[in-house]
């Protein structure tokens, strides 16, 4: 597939059916059928639309007005979205005194800071015998179409609200909450859903075909009241579906986000087969990024990237220039230690959504993006998130990994966290695992000089003493070649802003060449990383598989896992050369403060629905080969 | 073969008289505990004895009450472990693995107003790690295995099948039978046991692993211990299972079993001997609830009123931690002459639901806090 899409240009590929295709779709169909995703022998199988907005959709006028409309319902008094169309009176009036209801609107703007949040009118329906079950209803049976029922859904929390009119006495009978359910959407939702469908590239990848809004049933249109399919991000979803033959395409959108999530092929028959956002999104990163390795080739780098059971993704087999130079990379643990109490932490595994060992998973598929330095495209990043359902809310994690390839062979592993974790204060130390392919020597700067090391050994990245090009230690080969490393530091002399604390290490930093802020990355306070450099004779594992978590959570010295391969220091001998392996372990403590956020995230009010809003912190060493590596 | 009629039927008047009698007064209440684990905010699901966790409010179409022959339990014949006296604790006490923060088994005084008092855990108990669900028999000794909690730091794969019992009399945990393992641990799974079930009938005790399966390749078993001689038997095989209930209905002695791939509950037959007899029968399709689409059945129960209740959770083989665990709670009623024989009822009037109520969903998540300790990791174990 996987080279189909992450190549930067594709063939594309005829249509069969299309009449007048256009050039993007048939690209998509091409990696569609790659995939899998649109299988010879019949359709099954999911995909997800892809991260961000990679391909300009031109939004329709509909979409545009109802974004419109939001934006005013915010404004408005109260702050509800009312039902448009054709109303009848009695439809108007019922909504007029539900909005007019204070127990109706609790909880319309956000408690804490009073802004508006985003709620909308779904619905003024007639009452049904089986609405009048609870004796303040009752009323309602003295004469036909007494009453009415108002259904409103609150956005930011995921419930519908109902509240049942008594159109002659003109007041509110009852009110009910339905906690995480979704009701029947509104007209103008489900004409925004449809057209969200039919323009998404990923549906005419499926379909071969750009489809039209007619040619879409709304399997939930008609259903009472049910759970979201988008239990994951809690937002409101429909599956619009198209079918085909005995197959259907089911379409997840998100009116809440206002785009399509993904699709699936599947079965006519079973309630069942109605896809949902998980299982979109598990079905597709397992098939095409669990169980089997994505094989990049791009800007002279070549490389595969898996997403491992408990290693994050494992960057492998990565070329330069037709030099081989690193066996592989990946993150093997995140620890995340709480100060307030001694060993209370946890030591997290990152991977596969199904069946694995980690405790935060991918949601997302990976993307590649294009890496620009001060504004120039410098070459290319590989990222991949994995965060925990609820983030950013309390104890919930978001951990990326984000593999920077530059165009000059300097290559950089990021290791990020998001927050928010259990609070203030708390370290971060994610441990990375860089297995060079054959550097089988390491020095260090003493004097002025570089001295090799005689054996596996640790040492603390404040301790080892830079070259004149930052590096603070020099991998070399047989053949001459070598790759140095440059810790990420921050910025020398930075000020601190006079926090006291005991092992937090908050430097502000000014902008360096190489900083993560001129990649256009948020600042970082440097790592205090410790670094570990092991051999790694053929037939040894030590860590090349997939590792269980790597020592504990909440050691605060050297003791982060990978010290146990240095037990005891074997030498590191120029007549039985091994190649080398680089453990680096970062430090970055999160800051709650306001003005102050680090490794941190909390939520924002945005067009009405808490949106997460993120402080990351980033840690990884540079590595840079030299001119002798890179012409090898 | 299975039980006589007249057997099942002097066993079912039994099970009901005995169901009048405990109600309420489950001793060492590690039912009730378990009932609670993994449930962060959402309603209290009370013994088995009682009705079920208030249902969310909805409407539901009418439709006629539910009249049923009413299922019965196999495991009403546990006792009260003899060293909570001896330790000072009272027979209300919750014997307790859900803790995210201690590792292993704790056992937790209530007063007689339900309030929690002190805790205790015996150097015994945290052996193996965290532990999963927990099983009494009849003569109040404890049943557990270990059960993984985002993290296998404390509980390596290698010892995942391996059940414990804590002794009634003296407290002492010690491994007890270790079941033999369908293939090699792999790093795509990192659980073994899932699920314990007694049967009082005969002293046995059902445990289900599914140690050593991955995506591609199921080898989860079902297996039986004769309690009094630890006999190991399997009785299935490629079958991976995260919920069981050894149950009485009309066609006899059967073990429910709640699948971890299909979303579903099934039933086997069970033999004089205890093996599992003919094909699974897929009793309830969870996929067709859509609350309870892509979770899985982890706790099977008959509730006071012969209802099977079903608590069904997210279960992907991973050690995702969760700060709340998206929980759908759900009754069903047995129809004997009915081709489906289970059949969704309102949890409080019995009526059939056509919809999607009344089924008792977690709450939502709490609204974001300020910058707190707060919501731990969940554990259902």
């Amino acid at each position: 597939m996987k080279s189909c899409i992450f190549r930067s240009k594709t063939a594309a590929p005829r249509s069969r059916r299309a009449i007048q295709p256009a050039r993007w779709v048939a690209a998509l169909l091409g990696c569609a059928i790659a995939s899998g995703f649109v299988m010879a022998e019949g359709r099954a199988g999911s995909a997800l639309a892809p991260r961000a907005a990679t391909l300009a959709v031109n939004e329709s006028p509909a979409l545009t007005a109802y974004r419109q409309s939001i934006t005013r319902s915010l404004a408005d008094s109260p702050s509800v979205l009312r039902l448009a169309g054709n109303l009848d009176a009695r439809q108007r009036e019922a909504q007029a005194i539900a909005l007019a209801d204070a127990k109706f609107l609790e909880g319309v703007r956000d408690k804490a800071s009073n802004a508006a949040l985003r709620n909308e009118i779904m619905g003024v329906y007639s009452m049904r015998d089986s609405d009048i079950v609870t004796p303040e209803v009752q009323v309602c049976q003295s004469a036909a179409n007494r009453c009415a029922r108002v259904e409103m859904f609150l956005f930011a929390a995921n419930d519908t609200r109902v509240a049942v009119i008594d159109l002659v006495a003109k007041k509110v009978l009852s009110v009910r909450n339905l906690l995480g359910i979704q009701p029947e959407i509104s007209p103008t939702l489900e004409r925004i859903a449809l057209e969200l469908a039919a323009a998404s590239p990923l549906v005419a990848a499926a379909l071969g075909r750009a489809p039209t809004l007619d040619e879409f049933i709304m399997a939930t249109s008609k259903a009472s009241l049910a759970q979201t399919r988008c239990e994951r991000s809690q937002h409101l979803c429909v599956a619009p579906t198209i079918v085909e033959g005995k197959t259907a395409l089911f379409v997840v959108v998100d009116l809440t986000a206002l785009k399509v999530v993904g699709a699936r092929w599947s079965k006519l028959g079973r309630a069942a087969n109605v896809p949902s956002e998980k299982r979109v999104q598990n079905e597709t990163i397992a098939r095409d990024y669990c169980d089997r390795a994505t094989p990049v080739d791009r800007n002279d780098w070549k490389f595969n990237f898996q997403i491992t059971s408990s290693d994050g993704v494992r960057v492998a087999d990565v070329e330069y220039k037709g030099v081989k130079l690193y066996a592989s990379i990946k993150t093997v643990d995140w620890h995340v230690a709480y100060p307030w109490k001694e060993k209370l932490g946890y030591s997290d595994a990152v991977g596969c959504p199904v069946f694995s060992q980690a405790a935060v998973v991918a949601i997302d598929p990976p993307a590649l993006e294009v890496l620009k330095e001060n504004g120039a495209e410098v070459g290319f990043s590989l990222i991949q998130d994995f965060r925990s359902e609820q983030w950013p809310r309390p104890c919930n994690y978001f951990y990326r990994q984000r593999f920077d390839f530059f165009n000059d062979g300097r290559f950089r592993p990021w290791a990020a966290s998001y927050g928010r974790g259990c609070g203030d204060g708390a370290m971060y130390r994610p441990v990375t695992r860089i297995e060079f392919a054959n550097m089988t020597s390491v020095a260090s700067q003493s004097s002025g000089n570089w001295q090799a090391w005689p054996t596996e050994d640790w040492k603390r990245s404040r301790d080892l003493v830079a070259s004149t090009d930052g590096a603070k230690l020099r991998f070399t080969n047989a053949a001459g070649g070598a790759i140095s490393v440059r810790p990420n530091d921050g910025a020398p002399g930075a000020k601190t802003d006079g926090r006291v604390c005991a092992s937090c290490h908050d430097k502000p930093i000014q902008p360096r060449p190489d900083s993560a802020r001129s990649l256009g990355l948020p600042q970082t306070r440097g790592d205090d990383a410790y670094l570990y450099v092991t051999i790694h004779p053929v037939g040894r594992d030590e860590g090349a598989s997939d590792l269980p978590p790597i020592g504990t959570c909440c050691n605060s010295d050297h003791q982060q896992g990978p010290h146990r391969f240095l037990e005891p220091k074997e030498p590191i001998s120029s007549k039985t050369p091994a190649p080398l392996v680089l453990w680096y372990v970062a430090q970055m403590q999160n800051d709650a403060r306001q003005g102050h956020e680090y490794c941190w995230a909390d939520f924002e009010i945005k067009l009405g629905v808490p949106t997460p809003k993120a402080y990351p912190c980033y840690s990884g060493p540079m590595l840079t080969p030299t001119n002798a590596v890179r012409t090898q | 073969m299975q039980s006589s009629p007249n057997a099942y039927w002097a066993s079912l008047c039994l099970a009901a008289l005995l169901m009048q009698c405990s109600n309420g007064a489950l001793a060492a209440n590690s039912q009730s505990k378990d009932d609670n684990a993994g449930i962060a905010n959402s309603t209290t699901v009370a013994s088995p004895a009682k009705a079920a966790a208030t249902a969310t409010t909805a409407t539901v179409a009418q439709a006629p009450i539910v009249k049923t022959p009413t299922l019965t339990s196999g495991d009403r014949c546990t006792g009260d472990p003899k060293f909570l006296e001896k330790i000072g604790m009272s027979k209300r006490a919750l014997v307790d693995t859900t803790s995210s923060h201690r590792v292993g088994l704790l056992v937790t005084d209530v007063s007689p107003q339900g309030q929690r008092g002190r805790s205790t855990q015996h150097e015994s108990w945290a052996q193996a790690g965290y532990l999963g669900r927990v099983q009494r028999d009849r003569d109040g000794n404890l049943y557990t295995y270990p059960a993984p909690s985002v993290t296998l730091v404390y509980n390596p794969v290698e010892r995942a099948n391996i059940i414990y019992r804590v002794d009634s009399d003296n407290g002492v945990m010690a491994p007890f039978v270790e079941l033999p393992k369908e293939a090699a641990a792999t790093e795509q799974n990192p659980f073994g046991l899932l699920a314990l079930a007694l049967d009082c009938e005969h002293d046995a005790l059902y445990a289900a692993s599914v140690f050593g399966s991955t995506a591609s390749s199921e080898k989860g078993v079902l297996a039986r211990i004769d309690l009094k001689t630890k006999g190991v038997q399997i009785v299935k095989r490629g079958i991976d299972a995260l919920s069981l209930l050894v149950a009485f209905d009309d066609r006899g002695k059967r073990l429910y079993v709640g699948t971890a791939r299909d979303n579903t509950v099934v039933s086997f037959a069970i033999n004089k001997d205890g093996s599992l007899e003919g094909e699974e029968a897929v009793e309830i399709k969870l996929d067709d609830i859509p609350a309870a689409q892509d979770k899985r059945a982890r706790v099977l129960r008959i509730d006071g009123r012969g209802r099977m209740y079903v608590r069904a959770i997210p279960f992907e083989f991973t050690l995702a931690a969760r700060s709340t665990i998206p929980t759908t709670e759900m009754n069903f009623a047995y129809a004997s002459q009915s081709k489906n024989k289970f059949a969704l009822v309102d949890q409080k009037t019995s009526e059939a639901v056509t919809g999607q109520f009344p089924l008792t969903v977690a709450p939502p998540l709490a609204p974001p806090a300020a910058a707190s300790i707060s919501q731990p990791r969940k554990r259902d174990n």
